[in-house]
């Protein structure tokens, strides 16, 4: 059946040895045409003798119908996942199962910067480009802080102070789409980069090698125990555990709320909801300014086809992307900085003007924190399978209705680590 | 020769329509190898591949190894531990049920509420059967709006002075389920209404206008004429709808994911997490096994009572 299926999966052109043209097919989940149109063109003006197929898939359907294809032999020459591990479209697993082309030998895999190793590599192969590396951090409305008059919080115990305020003038203070796993997670990764990962940048190492466990780990409660909080101060919008992203998201864009905690890349999708709102950008609020992090991972990411007949093409796209140029247009268009971009914030290379001609102007909230060396990974990326990441955003919406405790999302997260058939 | 003559004139399938009607010719039925074919491909490509996943249930493999190692029942023993694949098992048992009386009871209203008399029947049987033509997913999305705590049902709750019994819907350990259970019987009333019409236009007016003349009150008359001679509409309209609700899937994920914590968590829906979300397709499998295996045992066990009840039983 399989065989069936993958059957109508599309065939390449082979491989042109003479300069005859060539096709190559990418597949990659549907969540805007946008950026993959302008770097097609520009790659195909480059490359006339390739041309560029692409096919969108949508995206609750997009991790089957790849693994499909690939088993079935008629796999995608180029193909989108998400680096590491630990989600649904996760690219590493199809690394480790063969599938996968290793990209180490490519002029720009040298330069990639090494916290991205952790995401891209097993030992020494490199199987993925980064398309973006987006920030996760919070979306505020600072119009609302101002109709409001109320401070912009840089510490936790501001947050809270600030949401029963914002409470009492009938406004959410933070906007939560409890229902949706995802959305909760991403809460919760903000707060693990700042009660976790912040004090222990190896917890993740820890964990895979059974030092540590989530429910032994007094880090992993502290986090928790501020989602709690931020339940009792009134931070989010009324019937918070029932709002799933959309409605969440339209709260935000309409005025209704003043923050949000979100990746960069969401930034033109919730613009394109109200586009007079003003967002402005800052990272979530840790116990201090100065121990305040964000997390960052090159999240979106491209890989070749091990057995594609058109490889060396397929390669050459990626080598493409890679240039700064190219990768900044693509980068930007998805709402994130580019990797040679990141690299050079890092860096504190980045010149004022140069951050300004990205084009992300509107994230400059999150620079002091990057110059500052105030990252931290994203961390459910690493982790073993995509459950683990699930069982806490579930949870997340647990410990709001009250069906779970800290203790018990914990010793979940412990199982679902373990869990294989 | 006139026999030949018509022996070539007829086509084969001629005579395997004069074979087959027994009753009429008394000739023998129809060979074997006429129906081998579709047989073989009907077990090819329906039984084969279902056999085919079958075997899965019984390995570890996560969907992008080349390798399944054979691991015997312990998928299955992993489903009795498994404290989500047991309120899964609820959960579809209760929904099911839950689902099959109140769509059916609904529908039969609905039916002989349209059966005659009103001049805009039709319109109306139409606008019931809709909502089962719409597609899951759409259906889903609007009911979630209307669920919605700023949505149309908590408004006119606070509207009608009931502000007090607002909540978050979906959200909702105790509503949810519920919640969700509204939305499916919303949907397929309608189709149950179609099986009660289509029974009700075979039974003859007379036995209505002669249990009129006898005296008979309408609920007398519902119970000892209509009932019974509904009964073949009933055992269609059960079967279809016990399918329908122990298979249900887009309408769960689209309004909660399973959520909040599991709490419409159903077998159908933990198929699909376990497979695709986490990649545990051996474990998957296993569960569709399960599902399958249930969907089947509860829908010739309902058959079988229903049959017997047609036949007076």
């Amino acid at each position: 059946m399989l065989v069936l299926l993958s059957a109508c999966g599309s065939q390449s052109s082979p491989q042109a040895s003479s300069g005859a043209p060539v096709t190559i097919h990418i597949e990659t989940q549907a969540s805007g045409t946008a950026p993959w149109d302008a770097v097609i063109k520009d790659f195909e003006k480059a490359y006339p003798s390739i041309k560029v197929q692409i096919s969108y898939v949508p995206i609750a359907t997009y991790p089957q119908v790849l693994l499909t294809q690939l088993r079935g032999g008629h796999g995608p020459d180029l193909m989108y996942g998400s680096s590491g591990s630990g989600n649904p479209n996760s690219l590493l697993p199809l690394a480790r199962a063969g599938y996968l082309y290793d990209l180490s030998h490519e002029p720009w895999s040298s330069q990639l910067p090494s916290t991205f190793d952790a995401y891209e590599k097993i030992g020494s192969a490199r199987y993925m480009f980064p398309l973006d590396v987006p920030v996760i951090g919070v979306f505020y409305n600072p119009d609302l802080f101002r109709q409001l008059d109320v401070q912009v919080p840089a510490t936790f115990s501001q947050l809270l102070s600030v949401c029963g305020q914002i409470k009492a003038k009938g406004k959410a203070a933070w906007v939560l789409a409890g229902a949706a796993p995802p959305n909760t997670g991403i809460l919760s990764m903000e707060l693990a980069a700042n009660w976790v990962y912040g004090p222990d940048p190896s917890w993740d190492a820890e964990r895979a090698a059974g030092k540590v466990t989530f429910s032994g780990s007094q880090l992993w409660k502290n986090a928790l125990q501020r989602v709690i909080d931020m339940n009792k101060a009134g931070c989010f919008e009324q019937g918070v555990e029932g709002v799933q992203t959309e409605a969440a998201r339209q709260l935000f864009a309409s005025g209704q709320a003043a923050m949000y905690g979100l990746p960069m890349a969401a930034y033109a999708a919730t613009k394109q909801l109200n586009p007079n709102l003003t967002i402005a950008t800052m990272p979530f609020p840790g116990p201090t300014p100065e121990t305040s992090y964000v997390p960052v991972a090159p999240s979106d990411s491209l890989a070749v086809n091990k057995a594609s007949p058109v490889r060396s093409a397929a390669v050459r796209f990626i080598d493409f992307l890679a240039r700064p140029q190219e990768a900044r247009r693509m980068a930007t268009l998805q709402g994130a900085f580019s990797w040679s971009d990141y690299k050079q914030l890092e860096e504190g290379s980045l010149s004022q003007s140069d951050f300004q001609r990205t084009g992300l102007s509107w994230a400059s909230g999150y620079l002091p924190t990057i110059r500052a060396k105030r990252v931290r990974q994203l961390g459910n990326l690493l982790w073993p399978n995509g459950k683990v990441y699930d069982v806490l955003g579930t949870d997340i919406q647990g410990l709001l209705t009250g069906q779970k405790t800290i203790d018990g999302t914990l010793s979940d997260m412990d199982a679902a680590w373990g869990s294989s058939s | 020769m006139t026999v030949t003559t018509e022996a070539v004139s007829r086509p084969p399938w001629s005579r395997l329509g004069a074979r087959t009607g027994r009753g009429r010719t008394g000739g023998k039925p129809a060979p074997w190898a006429w129906a081998a074919p579709a047989i073989l491909l009907l077990l090819t490509i329906h039984y084969l591949a279902i056999a085919a996943g079958a075997w899965y249930a019984f390995t570890d493999w996560s969907g992008a190894s080349p390798r399944a190692s054979f691991i015997g029942l312990a998928n299955f023993r992993h489903i009795l531990q498994d404290h989500t694949a047991r309120t899964a098992l609820t959960n579809t048992l209760e929904l099911t049920v839950c689902f099959v009386v109140a769509v059916n009871v609904l529908g039969l209203l609905l039916a002989l509420g349209t059966r005659r008399t009103l001049k805009t029947r039709n319109l109306i049987r139409s606008l019931f059967f809709a909502p089962a033509v719409l597609s899951p997913l759409a259906v889903s999305y609007i009911w979630q709006f209307i669920f919605d705590y700023n949505g149309p049902l908590n408004f006119i709750l606070r509207m009608a002075g009931m502000g007090s019994q607002q909540r978050a819907w979906l959200g909702s350990p105790s509503w949810a389920l519920w919640t969700v259970l509204v939305v499916l019987v919303w949907q397929f009333a309608g189709l149950a209404m179609i099986f009660y019409l289509a029974g009700l236009q075979s039974i003859p007016d007379e036995l209505e206008e002669a249990s009129a003349v006898d005296g008979a009150t309408p609920f007398y008359h519902f119970r000892r004429v209509t009932l019974p001679l509904l009964a073949p509409a009933l055992t269609v309209s059960f079967t279809f709808t016990l399918l329908l609700g122990l298979r249900i899937f887009d309408q769960i994920i689209a309004l909660t994911g399973g959520g909040p914590v599991n709490a419409t968590e159903t077998l159908a829906t933990q198929v699909y997490k376990q497979t695709w979300v986490y990649g545990r397709f051996g474990y998957g499998a296993a569960l569709a096994l399960v599902l399958s295996l249930l969907v089947a045992i509860l829908a010739f066990a309902q058959l079988a009572v229903l049959r017997l009840r047609e036949r007076g039983g």
